[in-house]
């Protein structure tokens, strides 16, 4: 039940990349601040533009945001813990610290002071998430890699010739892969969270280019005059966290049951 | 085929990580000075409980975990620490483990499975390993299309199979067997015994079968070594050890096995106190001397040498003729 | 000698996902006063099902009586609510299980576990917990439930329980009880615990002990002392005991009495010296012939071929036809039903039945 309407959520999402009415650059095609009407779905904003083009443009940026920081972490994750876990000793204790250090740092005041110093920017705030979302993949996938390399198979593996490299990628990897996709799926909601805080803050993508963060930061002093203007952006980032939650739920409910 | 040398395996007892502490080194004697051989296409059975070192012993010789001490002879080599060609060693040299739920990849398909030391040790490409993997399954009783499976649709008994066709997949000539069938259903556990002897009869393959229970050491072994808390107490001739077992521990060990015959119920005559001890703090001289009832002061003192009582029929017993 | 358990009829089902699997199917099944009582059969054959079944430990869903009844002296047990039935769990009938290390909480000493064992019983006794005896107040001094408190909380156990504690530690021949009772479950070995939690178990005092492959985790020696321990058990203290185990060979050197099981049936019922000696079940038959006994190159093992039937698909007709080397056209078509053959024998096969 989940599944399916987080998985609607998402392609309708998706499908919407390519539907926009109008130019989401362009001022006055609309009046200004006018509310949402059949020509303006969502309204227009304080320049004339219309906030549903903006809103559907911006999508995409946060998608592939999302998909991005996830993805580099829970690669770059899985395979620390899985090395960490699977050579043990001295190597692992390395790892792991060097994990804790990261994981200890305030993620949002560490994102912010990347972003500061590379200056503000879609990729820099990427880059900057990247660099610390990291450490959970890292403590998950090397307590499931400690649990598959006790299995019998990985010492079978050995038999057969496989060194530890070939190992980890053959046998470790694909065993606890599921438990981080999980978890992952999951993630995926928070990372739209927070970066929509951090563009709200602005150190994100600049103006004019639409932003659902940004939108919001730059409207909120209409929130009287001009409601929709504030809300609707923060609508859709809601149902987008929302979305992807369920998601996550019901990806686990499924897989644990089967 | 396989000899080893007084061969010791210690574990340190260690708590974390820290190179700057030095304490007091403490060991687990898992196995502590165990000499054995093998001949090829023979079964040798290495018996004992569970704290013995039987599956320490194996996974050594099995070149999973490095000797403390002593040496290890593979087809009339030493095996050298630093020197060890895996890759080599392990076309002769496979192994089938006790749990069939663990010994293989779930997420990989059976024939993948079983091909994995054929791509790993022997680089044949794609269409050779396949001939091999159906010839494989083919000799462990199960049909070709099992190949395409995923353990999870298997029983146990035919995950064993597939175990054990991996590990001849390659034409190895010793195979190490721990505790093959303890997982399985009396009636599985049968059909693999049954098979495996089959094997070794028409491939001349030699076994290390590890295994607690007398009753299928009696029925696969031609040598059974008997260990306890880390030594070799009595090898032999699996006949000679079994019908005249001349150490007290064996002794207690036959008789205790349950045999399914209710009028001779020996299993209530015989008294064993004591539990197995500990493998860090053993006790000295002769380990078994606690649990013994021929105990005397030497026992306590000094660890009785392995002698030849017949021809050979080892027993290490300072008190050999009270057995008899 | 009176019949202490007496089932009839007994059907299980769980819940799956294919609809309901019957895992005990119209089992019939009676234990006498001072009998020991084996259950033998291989995984999936409805042997655990049954034991949890009298003792009310099924996990009710999945799990369901779905007819049948436990009598248990004068009483069905499958009538009874769950309340009532606990009544009886730990003070009749007493039961243990194949892992004593999860049987026994690991926070509270093994000492401390027997003294609460023997402050319910008492509890239990002085009518459902709120009037104390007099024998207890005598001996004690004080209330079992102060006492029970008092354990619980560690202050250490009482004197005079303390003796009664030992008693038992020493009634399953653990040697030192007054060490091992301060010691944690985990401290001990494998054996040991086993043998507290038949001391625990004893010390309900209960008329019917089951235990569930008490020793299958257990090394052979260990298992020996622990048999040995059980079959004693029976003539001091006059428990019966119902014992569910896999090994042939284990229910032979203990059991009076030997019940097959497969699938969910029973396939044969008979006395020990009669099942060993004469099996009359086919399978019976194949499963004495697939225990390893001779040495090699000079005895023959002969495997039953096939394999155990899916639960889910079973055939109509008998269950082990399948498997059968004695198989004929009747067995197909038609379901056998356990019949006398003699006088302690009765076996499920049409081999026997004169009625075809």
């Amino acid at each position: 039940m989940y599944l399916v309407t987080a998985v609607i959520a998402l392609l309708a999402e998706l499908l919407k990349i390519t539907v926009t009415p109008y130019d989401p650059l362009l001022q006055n095609v609309g009046p200004s601040l006018g509310p949402p009407s059949p020509a303006h779905l969502f309204g227009t904003d304080f320049l004339g533009r219309d906030v549903f083009s903006r809103v559907i443009w911006s999508l995409p940026n946060d998608l592939f945001v999302s998909f991005a920081v996830v993805g580099i972490a829970l690669v770059a994750g899985a395979v620390l813990g899985s090395v960490a876990a699977f050579k043990g000793g001295l190597l692992d204790e390395l790892l792991m610290r060097f994990t804790d250090v990261i994981f200890s740092l305030p993620a949002l005041v560490i994102a912010m002071v990347i972003a500061v110093a590379l200056g503000p920017g879609l990729s820099h705030m990427m880059v900057a998430l990247m660099v610390i979302w990291w450490p959970p993949y890292a403590r998950v996938a090397r307590g499931e890699a400690l649990r598959v390399s006790h299995q019998n198979y990985i010492e079978a593996a050995r038999f057969a010739g496989q060194r530890t490299v070939g190992i980890i990628f053959k046998h470790v990897l694909p065993n606890i892969s599921l438990t981080l996709l999980i978890y992952a799926t999951l993630d995926v909601a928070t990372v739209v969270l927070t970066y929509a805080g951090l563009s709200y803050l602005g150190l994100s993508v600049r103006p004019p280019q639409p932003d659902l963060g940004e939108m919001i930061s730059t409207s909120q002093d209409y929130l009287i005059t001009a409601p929709w203007l504030p809300i609707i952006p923060g609508l859709v980032i809601a149902v987008a966290v929302v979305g992807f939650s369920l998601l996550g739920d019901g990806l686990r409910d499924a897989l644990e049951a089967g | 085929m396989l000899r080893t040398e007084n061969l010791t395996k210690y574990f340190p007892i260690r708590k974390g990580f820290n190179p700057f502490l030095r304490r007091e080194q403490r060991f687990v004697r898992a196995v502590d000075g165990v000499s054995i051989s093998v001949q090829k296409g023979k079964t040798a059975a290495i018996v004992g409980e569970s704290g013995c070192g039987k599956t320490t012993l194996a996974r050594t010789i099995g070149l999973m975990t490095k000797p403390t001490g002593g040496k290890l002879y593979f087809e009339e080599k030493e095996i050298v620490e630093g020197k060890i060609d895996r890759r080599l060693i392990y076309r002769n040299m496979q192994m089938v483990y006790q749990d069939p739920e663990s010994s293989l990849d779930p997420r990989m398909k059976i024939g993948r499975s079983i091909g994995e030391p054929l791509y790993g040790l022997m680089k044949w490409e794609k269409k050779v390993v396949n001939q091999a993997v159906t010839r494989s399954l083919e000799l462990v009783g199960l049909s070709a299309d099992f190949a395409e499976r995923l353990p999870r649709q298997l029983s146990g008994g035919q995950k064993q199979r597939v175990a054990i066709a991996r590990a001849i997949a390659i034409q190895p000539s010793l195979v190490i067997l721990d505790e093959p069938t303890s997982a399985l259903d009396a009636s599985v556990q049968a059909q693999i015994l049954k098979l495996l002897l089959d094997l070794q009869k028409e491939f001349n393959l030699t076994y290390i079968l590890i295994t607690h229970n007398i009753a299928v050491a009696k029925y696969m072994a031609d040598f059974v070594a008997v260990m306890y808390a880390g030594n070799l107490v009595e090898y032999g001739p699996c006949k000679t050890v079994i019908s005249k077992p001349r150490h007290p521990y064996t002794i207690a060990l036959i008789t205790s096995a349950p045999v399914p015959d209710p009028t001779t119920r020996n299993l209530l005559q015989t008294e064993i106190k004591g539990e197995v001890p500990s493998a860090i703090d053993p006790p000295s001289g002769c380990k078994f001397h606690p649990r013994c009832p021929f105990a005397e002061a030497i026992c306590t003192s000094t660890v009785p040498p392995l002698e030849e009582l017949s021809s050979g029929h080892l027993v290490a017993c300072h008190f050999v003729n009270k057995t008899a | 000698m009176g019949s202490l358990l007496n089932i009839q009829g007994l059907t299980v089902a769980y819940d799956s996902r294919s609809g309901p699997v019957t895992a005990v199917d119209h089992v019939n099944l009676e234990l006498k006063q001072d009998e020991f009582l084996a259950v033998v059969g291989e995984s999936g054959c409805g042997k655990s099902t049954l034991s949890l079944s009298v003792i009310g430990l099924l996990p009710k869903p999945p799990a369901k009586i779905v007819e049948g009844s436990i009598q248990y002296k004068d009483t069905d047990l499958v009538r009874l609510s769950g309340n009532k039935i606990r009544e009886y769990r730990g003070t009749e009938i007493a039961m243990i299980f194949q892992e004593p290390l999860t049987s026994l909480s690991p926070v509270y000493r093994v000492g401390d576990q027997i003294a609460e064992a023997i402050l319910v019983r008492e509890l239990r006794k002085d009518g459902k917990g709120g009037v104390e005896s007099e024998i207890m107040q005598r001996t004690y001094k004080r209330s079992a439930r102060q006492l029970r408190r008092m354990v619980r909380l560690r202050h250490g156990i009482p004197s005079d329980l303390r003796e009664e504690v030992i008693r038992y530690l020493r009634l399953v021949r653990i040697g030192d009880p007054e060490q091992v009772l301060n010691r944690y479950p985990f401290e001990l070995s494998g054996g040991m615990t086993q043998r507290v939690m038949i001391a625990m178990a004893l010390s309900q005092e209960p008329a019917l002990l089951l235990a569930d492959e008490p020793t299958t985790a257990l090394d052979v020696t260990t298992q020996a002392q622990v048999l040995k321990l059980m079959k004693e058990l029976i003539r001091k203290v006059r428990t019966s005991i119902l014992l569910v185990t896999h090994d042939l060979a284990v229910a032979s050197q203990v059991a009076d009495r030997v019940v097959v099981m497969y699938a969910g049936e029973i396939a044969e019922d008979a006395d020990v010296i009669s099942l060993f000696s004469h099996p009359l079940h086919p399978y019976t038959q194949g499963l004495l012939s697939c225990i390893p006994s001779g040495y090699k190159d000079e005895s023959e093992l002969k495997p039953i071929s096939g394999s155990l039937p899916d639960l889910r698909s079973l055939p109509v007709g008998c269950r082990y036809a399948p498997r059968c080397p004695r198989v004929m056209d009747v067995c197909n078509k038609q379901h056998p039903q356990l019949i006398q053959q003699g006088k302690t024998q009765k076996v499920s096969c049409f081999l026997y039945d004169q009625h075809n």
